[in-house]
């Protein structure tokens, strides 16, 4: 196997200049394909037989669910990196993407509340899902917290990379929630190994704005990510040639 | 310094601050209080509910008990001389988790059938609830010493460091009280136990390597 | 005699919030020196004890210990070496005695008694440590030089707070300690009165 782009990812200057590159054509090819799916979700996709017209906020609150539990999947990895290896990009991924998961899980919170009052007949309930959501989102608080108290970047670094591979342990509890608590919630959409309950032109959409999502939030983490690298190489020789040359 | 002299300078170190203790206790009394008096004092509310009640109390006050568990030592450098020690510095928080759950537990364990009886919980769940606290509580404070190493170089941490453990608490928490629940439903209630003595035993091979870990990284 | 021959230093530096310190500090110390490190406040010479420790991280340089180049984490030089930073390393829920034997639970209390007592601390030896002075807390954490077989000792600032009387012991110890063999590297504001040093500008 080859392991040289594990050790040039260690590298914020190549980093950089691998995510110049990529982050804006990554970014708007999310966009795109979020309109695309949203807008053919909201209007082309066939009503539900059972909830109506209201099912259709599943095109933003899925996604943002899904991303914000992947979002926390890739800290807890990153993490884990940076335990084991002190890789440098460990902690500016972490910093980077932990405000965008948290976004991602408040987009979720407020989809799925906007989503049960006509459904459900109340803005909350303590369902299984939910509430493991909301749990997800006071980690994100907490990692984000964390990062802002300690000064010492170091120490920073060590401290949110800790907190974020314990947190992964609440990763399976999202996922299995639903089966451990008889709720109200319905049982997972999307399924790799079984076939979707949803007619073909119901989820095509959904995936098709999932996958949205997912550039989107990698367009948006590099572009924090060259930010943060910024920031912390300032001292390096070839962030002041970059900012010499470029202007800031 | 061996781990024997470390273990019994902790057990004096604790009982010479017992007041600490007693201070963490007391606010898991005051927190028992809030219920019947900010909610419903009646036993419809309370019976069911006990076990949860007792719980939240405990795993609060774990909390408030551990803050300050690694600070005085942090400030007068004696973290540095434990790192420096040659000796294995998991194995050292482990001591000192060690110490720290055994003298909380033992007056938990007293007072909680007292409150039991107070919160109208029935009596055959009594055996249920303190099942819980004997298999959770290694893992309140073993996950709680993780917290209280990444607080250790702040001067007010406590607030961070409700907000950074408690998540980790829920599990223990929902398993416990679906526990007591479970019992007093005449409902099996082995795989819970099991499933909280499995998070114990997981804290107990994570915590004390990760609180190592912060404390080495807070001591600079 | 210690086993101890040589602990050389190449090359330091060290990244300290916005700056680098101690610009490719090197020495070496043989077996029977004391290395006096001197500079201004915010000089390094803390963090030049750490960094040798491996408290903190090096950006570069190397530390061989008789010759041979250690990888760190060094766990040969901890277990050769006893070091006295600005904070004392003392419980301050306990009392001098149960301090003392915490830290050397292979020695008998005569043994501390005696100690105490070279530093005038006899009284106090059930003290808790909240009733003791700065100085007298400093006498407590230096006892540690009395009790230890440590051939290389790592001083940051071992003077402070310490009366005229107690600086000409812990230098007569210090003599002692070369004497015997032994390695001090010491960071210090104020030099040696009698006893030859090499001496490190930060
Ligand atoms: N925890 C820290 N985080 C960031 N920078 C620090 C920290 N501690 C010290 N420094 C910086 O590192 C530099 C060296 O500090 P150090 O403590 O080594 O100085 P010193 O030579 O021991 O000074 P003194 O004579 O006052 O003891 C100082 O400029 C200080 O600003
Ligand atoms: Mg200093």
């Amino acid at each position: 196997m080859n392991w040289v782009w594990f050790h040039k990812l260690g590298s914020p200057k190549w980093f950089f200049q691998w995510a110049s590159k990529w982050s804006t054509p990554v970014f708007y090819l999310g966009l795109l394909c979020l309109l695309v799916g949203v807008i053919w979700g909201l209007v082309f996709a066939p009503t539900d037989y059972q909830q109506g017209e209201t099912y259709r906020i599943i095109y933003v609150h899925v996604p943002a669910a899904v991303l914000a539990e992947s979002c926390y999947l890739s800290l807890g990895v990153a993490g884990l990196v940076y335990l084991v290896w002190q890789m440098k990009m460990a902690p500016i991924f972490i910093k980077s993407m932990a405000p965008v998961g948290a976004a991602m899980a408040a987009i979720a919170l407020i989809s799925g509340a906007i989503w049960g009052k006509p459904t459900w007949g109340t803005w909350w309930v303590w369902d299984a899902r939910l509430t493991s959501v909301l749990v997800l989102f006071i980690l994100y608080m907490g990692i984000i917290a964390l990062q802002n108290t300690l000064e010492d970047v170091a120490l920073a670094n060590q401290a949110a990379a800790i907190v974020s591979v314990l947190g992964l342990i609440n990763l399976p509890i999202i996922k299995y929630s639903v089966n451990w608590w008889n709720t109200l919630h319905q049982p997972a959409s999307f399924g790799l190994t079984k076939k979707p309950a949803m007619p073909m032109e119901m989820w095509l959409p959904l995936l098709i704005s999932l996958v949205g999502f997912y550039f989107l939030v990698a367009g948006l983490a590099m572009w924090r990510m060259q930010s943060e690298i910024l920031l912390r190489e300032r001292r390096s020789q070839w962030v002041k040639e970059k900012v010499m040359n470029d202007g800031v | 310094m061996t781990y024997l002299s470390y273990f019994k300078a902790e057990c004096l170190a604790l009982f010479r601050t017992k007041q600490r203790v007693v201070n963490a206790l007391l606010f898991f009394v005051m927190v028992v209080v809030l219920f019947p008096l900010g909610i419903d004092p009646s036993a419809d509310f309370l019976s069911p509910a006990a076990g949860g009640i007792i719980w939240c109390a405990v795993a609060l006050s774990v909390i408030v008990s551990l803050e300050s568990m690694f600070k005085e030592n942090y400030v007068d450098g004696v973290l540095t001389q434990l790192i420096l020690s040659g000796l294995s510095l998991p194995w050292l928080m482990l001591i000192k988790v060690g110490v720290y759950w055994g003298a909380m537990v033992l007056p938990l364990l007293i007072l909680t059938p007292i409150f039991s009886e107070m919160l109208f919980l029935p009596s055959d769940s009594l055996w249920v609830l303190i099942s819980t606290l004997l298999l959770g509580s290694p893992g309140l404070f073993l996950i709680g010493s993780i917290g209280a190493a990444l607080t250790v170089s702040l001067k007010q941490g406590a607030m961070l460091m409700v907000l950074l453990i408690l998540p980790f608490y829920f599990p223990i928490i929902i398993f416990s009280s679906a526990a007591i629940k479970a019992v007093q439903l005449g409902m099996p209630y082995g795989g819970l136990l099991a499933l909280i003595a499995a998070i114990s035993l997981l804290a107990l091979v994570v915590s004390p390597v990760m609180t190592s870990l912060c404390i080495k990284a807070s001591v600079r | 005699m210690y086993s101890v021959a040589s602990l050389t230093i190449s090359d330091f530096l060290v990244e300290r919030g916005e700056s680098d310190l101690l610009n490719g500090l090197s020495f070496s110390a043989r077996s029977g020196e004391i290395v006096h490190i001197s500079g201004a406040n915010g000089a390094g010479k803390s963090t030049f004890f750490k960094a040798l420790l491996g408290l903190l991280p090096l950006l570069n340089g190397t530390i061989s210990l008789n010759g041979e180049v250690l990888v760190r984490p060094a766990q040969s030089l901890l277990s050769k070496s006893l070091y006295i930073g600005h904070g004392v390393g003392l419980n301050a829920a306990l009392t001098v005695m149960e301090n003392l034997s915490w830290y050397f639970p292979e020695c008998h209390i005569s043994r501390f008694q005696l100690v105490l007592k070279e530093l005038s601390m006899s009284a106090f030896a059930e003290a808790q440590l909240q009733q003791l002075s700065a100085g007298q807390l400093r006498r407590v954490a230096l006892a540690r030089l009395w009790l230890s077989d440590k051939p290389i000792w790592l001083l940051d600032e071992p003077f402070t707070a310490l009366d005229q009387t107690l600086i000409s012991q812990l230098e007569a110890k210090m003599a002692d300690h070369i004497s015997a063999g032994g390695i001090i590297i010491l960071a210090s504001h104020l030099p040696l009165k009698s006893l030859p040093f090499q001496r490190v500008e930060l």
